[in-house]
């Protein structure tokens, strides 16, 4: 099996299945979204892309911009607090 | 649907859910940067409710979680898996319409950026110290190598130590009633009485006792994750981050390649050698260089970074000039010292007061 992870100080296997358990948690968290909305919300935290490059790169306002990004932020923090509760 | 959550809060109009949306726009406008007006209206209406307060920190700490992302090296993984996904629902729709080969394929480059600084919140009732040596309000001392960041919050029932990043190194004060804590991304150390160190890398926390014991656990312990972890002197622990440490994960499934093997979340306890331990501590430069300064400002020097406190009786005594190298942490040799080449007499008062004052 090879390693999944090579950081400075390897993790153990637990640390790293926590770890693959968490991306599939946020990737699921954001796969959700509605398309729009994941764009820019991938953009906006995933590739550090500033609300400002994101509105010229879109041709949106910057304004709609920080509408989406919010409403993924609420969506996304929804769904993990709704994943994380479940038994 | 909300009826549970709308009763609770039946005394304000205003819906949580409301309240929710509100807190998730302030959150993306303060990321983006506010005016003083409008960090004027978010202070105001972070002020009026407690429930809005709670919202915010709840949808920062989500924000907070893509900032880990990017600390820990996992935004490759995210993104490639995302776009593992959305090639597979493209092929899916491929085979189901013909005509949508003219697809928009944006979506499968993804170009890499760097993060820009997130900014930093304020967060109420805490000092932040930044000199490289400090006595905190209990008598426990810290020493920050160059570039750590510390804020330190006090409570009537717990002494609490926030690690923002760097190394720092705790001499704690023995108080049994009040457990004195370091928290640091999500890891959590405990002590009583000791001294330990406690560095914060982007991957992972590392603790090394060089006095006493201390319990390492996660601030929020999740089912994956054991009981804290008792590290003696002598020892080290490095406990990985997590992205998502302030929730609950279930216990990781078993893979199929790892058949019946049981994962087991616990962290191995390191044993090291006392070389090791103080190579490890090098950067504390132990040596005090003095030069030519009065025997009352090395005192107060020292005193800054001890439990131990030099007093000294007479202002002459004081005036005195003292040049030379001193381990900053053994005031009793350095009294011993003083003493000798002075010729003063040192008396020790209870456990930890030296007193320095002429013959008479």
């Amino acid at each position: 099996m090879s390693l999944l992870f090579v950081i400075d100080d390897k993790p153990d296997a637990a640390d790293t299945a926590v770890r693959q358990q968490e991306i599939e948690m946020l990737v699921d968290a954001i796969d959700a979204l509605p398309a729009h909305c994941r764009e820019i919300f991938i953009l906006r935290k995933l590739q550090g892309v500033s609300q400002k490059d994101i509105a010229a790169r879109l041709g949106l306002s910057e304004q709609t911009v920080q509408v989406q990004a919010a409403r993924g932020l609420r969506r996304i923090s929804e769904e993990l607090r709704r994943r994380l509760k479940a038994p | 649907m909300s009826m549970s959550r709308s009763t609770s809060y039946s005394t304000s109009p205003i819906s949580a859910s409301a309240i929710d949306k509100i807190a998730a726009d302030w959150v993306t406008r303060v990321d983006a940067g506010l005016t003083a007006e409008e960090q004027q209206i978010f202070q105001d209406w972070l002020a009026s409710d407690s429930r809005h307060a709670d919202a915010f920190d709840r949808f920062t700490e989500t924000w907070s979680v893509f900032d880990r992302v990017q600390e820990q090296g996992a935004t490759s993984a995210i993104l490639d898996e995302l776009a593992r996904r959305t090639r597979r629902r493209k092929v899916r729709r491929l085979q189901v319409v013909a005509a949508a080969a003219v697809l928009i394929c944006a979506g499968l480059f993804w170009v890499r950026f760097r993060a820009p600084d997130a900014a930093q919140l304020p967060i109420a009732g805490q000092m932040a110290f930044n000199d490289r040596v400090s006595r905190l309000p209990d008598g426990s001392v810290v020493e920050l190598k160059a570039g750590a960041e510390i804020a330190v919050h006090y409570e009537t029932d717990a002494r609490r130590v926030t690690l923002v990043k760097g190394e720092a190194f705790f001499r704690v004060a023995k108080d049994t009633a009040r457990p004195f804590y370091v928290e640091s991304h999500g890891i959590m150390v405990r002590a009583v009485g000791t001294a330990f160190s406690v560095q914060a890398r982007p991957t992972a926390i590392d603790v090394v006792v060089k006095e006493g014991a201390v319990d390492v656990g996660r601030a929020m312990a999740s089912s994956s994750d054991s009981d804290p972890i008792r590290v003696g002197a002598g020892q080290k622990i490095t406990m990985a981050l997590r992205l998502l440490p302030a929730m609950r994960l279930p216990a990781p499934a078993q893979t199929p390649e790892s058949g019946a093997e049981t994962i087991v979340a616990k962290p191995a306890v390191e044993n090291m050698t006392e070389t090791e331990v103080d190579a490890q501590l090098a950067w504390r430069e132990t040596l005090q260089e003095f030069n030519g300064i009065t025997l009352k400002e090395a005192a107060a020097m020292l005193n800054r970074q001890n439990f131990t406190q030099i007093i000294i009786r007479n202002p002459s005594v004081g005036r005195l000039r003292v040049t030379g190298y001193f381990r900053s942490d053994n005031p009793e040799a350095f009294v011993r010292i003083v003493a000798e080449s002075f010729n003063l007499k040192a008396e020790e008062q209870g456990d930890h007061t030296l007193l320095l004052r002429t013959h008479r």
